[in-house]
């Protein structure tokens, strides 16, 4: 819908595979996990949008 | 996987230590228990997902999950209880065991170890509940190991939430599913953000907005899906209505028989009268010329007679006598004086004389008497005619009688307040089907006039952001979460429609080969799905059984698909699927016995190891029958009780030839004793 920022697909996907490894770390730490998980995709984000992003 | 042994320590009714081996060959791959109701069955298989993924994963059915420990133990002063299940994964040997330790007063506490079986040892694994959920992950574990209270719902009407959610757990698509979740959550922690953000009010003006219509955007979303999902319920109703209607559609021929009868009563009744009428009024013709017939022929025959001697009517009138008399002459001219003997006897003649009335009144009854005659001989044709339109008017009459009386016998039966209460609540379902296909319409119009405001508000955004450097930064990290989390979602919504494809395939072939009609089954919108008639699209009224055929034909696609995906170890999304038993209690409930044998024949096949937990009401001879060449190990559970019998029912078992005993009273200790039998 923010067609006018440009996000390469590359790091898209790079991004996912993060996420989705971080995900995966998560998924039998139930108890407290919820939080904790949430503020490690935040910091992805932060990282990735600093470094491909910001500086665009 | 496959189950190898199951070991049993005070686990619940299972007193001591009992021992289960489960059936590892390919062909005969099944473990069939026999236990009646309240034995063990729910027991048994809650003790295998109890000791994979502990007291909060158990089913509905296992009660007092909190009480472990065997009450007989219990009495004894034990303290623990635990479960091994031992099995064989991907070529290695494993034994998990969650042990239960209750000291007394204290609420019992729960451990988990998995070991790796390595030269007979036991070696610890690290992260025992990662570990398991590798095996089985506990969100597929509820397809592999259920009671039947689960094969009868799962696929029932309006369902659709759990039948989404399980192809989304077979599909492995959780840990996508929690990154979506994820990403737009802290899309939306972004947009508060900015919707907060001081200094500029134009940007935060406009990033409210944007809020306010990304959140309107998924209620109505949300809400259109509910709206198509109520449709295919409704729909589904109405066909169960429609369905219990044609059932009565019999009453309503009845009833419509009976309106026909009644007019065709009160048509003979009618003719009935009529003909009674013509009857009394043929009486009134006729009758007299019948009756008379001899006095009519001698009458006229005496008129005739004395008309020919002269006599009637007289060959002199009256008139002429009396003329004769008051001019004292004869008509040959003599005088008649009055006292002499010639006048005497013309005075005589008087008499006899005939005068016109005379005449007439004789001509009239010679001419009445001719009429009885002519209507004598018509009169029996009339009165036979009469007759037979009287005897075919009562024989109509007695015969409509007769079957207006048959049917309103059969009317009686029916409660026709029912019939009228289910042609309402179709109307009504029809009603709110409309309803919903109207509110759809309108909610459409609405999903288009947010996307248009969010693409607005998201430009306007855009360009206002550029001149603050915190506004775009707070933009490029929502837009990163929202585009991830969107292409996300699209990769799922993409495996999802493969995996519904493939699992209405499935369904398909399996109601194919076991269904009585054909059927069609299909996915509509979201996970909402129908079963039609294949020769006319329309939707099939479920019965009980239906449902659970359709249930156990589902959960054998999901089980199959799941297994065709564990060779995607490698996906970057996906979980990959998994190869494992299937444990399911009580399966046949709601199925007759067509239905039965037809689904034991291919339940065996569901899965490469299956376990079967079957009271005997559902293990029936044919059932049995068509299981025993795959059933490679089988259990009874036997019932002990200290108490005695109190004249309780003997029950008993007989299985393949054996008699066995399956309530025992005045044992030594209460407990479920498991017999291998095989």
């Amino acid at each position: 819908m923010n067609d006018e920022i440009e996000i390469k697909p590359s790091t898209l996907e790079a991004f996912l595979k993060t996420i989705i490894q971080l995900e995966k770390r998560y998924a039998h730490n139930e108890r407290g996990a919820k939080q904790e998980r949430r503020s490690k995709v935040v910091e992805r984000i932060e990282e990735v949008a600093a470094r491909e992003l910001d500086r665009a | 996987m496959k189950l190898l042994t199951i070991k049993l320590l005070n686990f619940r009714q299972f007193y001591g230590s009992q021992t289960i081996v489960f059936a590892t060959d390919p062909v005969k791959n099944v473990t069939l228990f026999h236990a009646e109701n309240g034995v063990g069955k729910t027991t048994l298989l809650n003790a295998i997902l109890w000791c994979f993924y502990g007291r909060n994963s158990v089913t509905k059915k296992f009660e007092k999950s909190e009480d472990i420990l065997s009450y007989q133990a219990a009495l004894e002063k034990a303290t623990h209880a635990k479960v091994d299940v031992s099995f064989e994964h991907e070529g290695k040997y494993y034994t998990v065991t969650r042990r239960y330790s209750a000291a007394p007063g204290t609420k019992g506490e729960e451990s988990l170890t998995a070991y790796e079986v390595v030269n007979g040892n036991l070696e610890p694994l690290p992260a025992s509940d990662a570990f398991i959920s590798s095996v089985v992950p506990k969100e597929m574990a509820s397809h592999f190991f259920f009671d039947g209270e689960h094969a009868e719902s799962f696929a029932s009407t309006g369902n659709f939430r759990q039948v989404g959610e399980a192809i989304r757990n077979m599909l492995g698509s959780t840990i996508a599913d929690c990154a979506i979740e994820d990403l737009r959550f802290a899309a939306k922690q972004y947009t508060d953000d900015l919707a907060a953000l001081p200094g500029d009010d134009r940007i935060r003006q406009k990033s409210a907005e944007l809020r306010d219509a990304q959140r309107n955007l998924e209620n109505v979303k949300s809400a259109k899906q509910r709206l198509e999902e109520n449709i295919v319920v409704y729909n589904d109703q109405i066909a169960v209505i429609d369905q219990e209607l044609s059932d009565t559609r019999s009453a309503k021929d009845l009833q419509q028989r009976r309106k026909e009868l009644e007019a065709r009563g009160k048509s003979a009744a009618t003719a009935l009268a009529e003909a009674e009428r013509d009857t009394i009024r043929w009486i009134g013709r006729q009758a007299l010329s019948v009756v008379a017939t001899r006095l009519a022929a001698e009458t006229l025959h005496f008129i005739d007679d004395e008309k020919l001697r002269g006599k009637i009517p007289s060959p002199y009138n009256e008139e002429l006598v009396t003329t004769l008399l008051s001019e004292e002459q004869c008509v040959c001219g003599r005088p008649l004086p009055p006292g002499s003997e010639f006048f005497r006897n013309i005075q005589n003649l008087l008499r006899k004389a005939g005068n016109a009335e005379v005449q007439s009144r004789v001509m009239r009854a010679r001419g009445f008497l001719g009429e009885l005659r002519v209507k004598r001989s018509t009169a029996p044709k009339d009165l036979q005619r009469l007759q037979k339109a009287y005897a075919a008017a009562y024989q109509t009459s007695k015969i409509t009688e007769q079957q207006l009386a048959e049917l309103s016998q059969q009317l009686s039966n029916i409660n026709f307040d029912e019939i009228a209460q289910k042609e309402r609540a179709r109307a009504d379902l029809a009603q709110k089907a409309r309803a919903a296909d109207r509110e759809i319409g309108e909610l459409n119009l609405k999903l288009q006039i947010y996307e248009r405001t969010i693409e607005n508000c998201a430009r306007e955004q855009q360009r206002l952001a550029v001149s603050s450097a915190k506004a775009l930064k707070l933009l490029n990290r929502k837009t990163l979460a929202e585009r991830s989390a969107d292409l996300l979602k699209g990769i799922l919504a993409h495996h999802e429609e493969q995996a519904k494809v493939y699992i209405a395939r499935e369904v398909n072939e399996i109601l194919n080969a076991t269904a009585r009609r054909n059927y069609r089954f299909e996915f509509g919108a979201g996970f909402s799905f129908d079963l039609t008639f294949s020769h006319n699209g329309r939707t099939v009224p479920r019965s009980s059984g239906e449902n659970q055929l359709l249930s156990l034909a589902f959960i054998a696609a999901l089980i199959k698909f799941c297994r065709d995906r564990s060779v995607f170890a490698n996906d970057p999304i996906l979980i990959p699927g998994i190869v494992a038993p299937l444990v399911l209690d009580s399966p046949f409930g709601q199925l007759d016995s067509t239905y039965r044998v037809d689904t034991a024949s291919f339940i065996a096949s569901m899965a490469e190891q299956v376990a079967l937990f079957v009271s005997s009401s559902q293990g029936s001879p044919d059932v049995l029958s068509i299981l025993n060449t795959r059933v490679g190990k089988e259990y009874v559970l036997i019932s002990q009780n200290r108490g005695p019998r109190n004249g309780k029912h003997s029950e008993e078992l007989v299985i393949n030839g054996r008699r066995i005993e399956t309530s025992l009273f005045g044992c030594e200790k209460d407990m479920t004793r498991i017999e291998e039998i095989r």
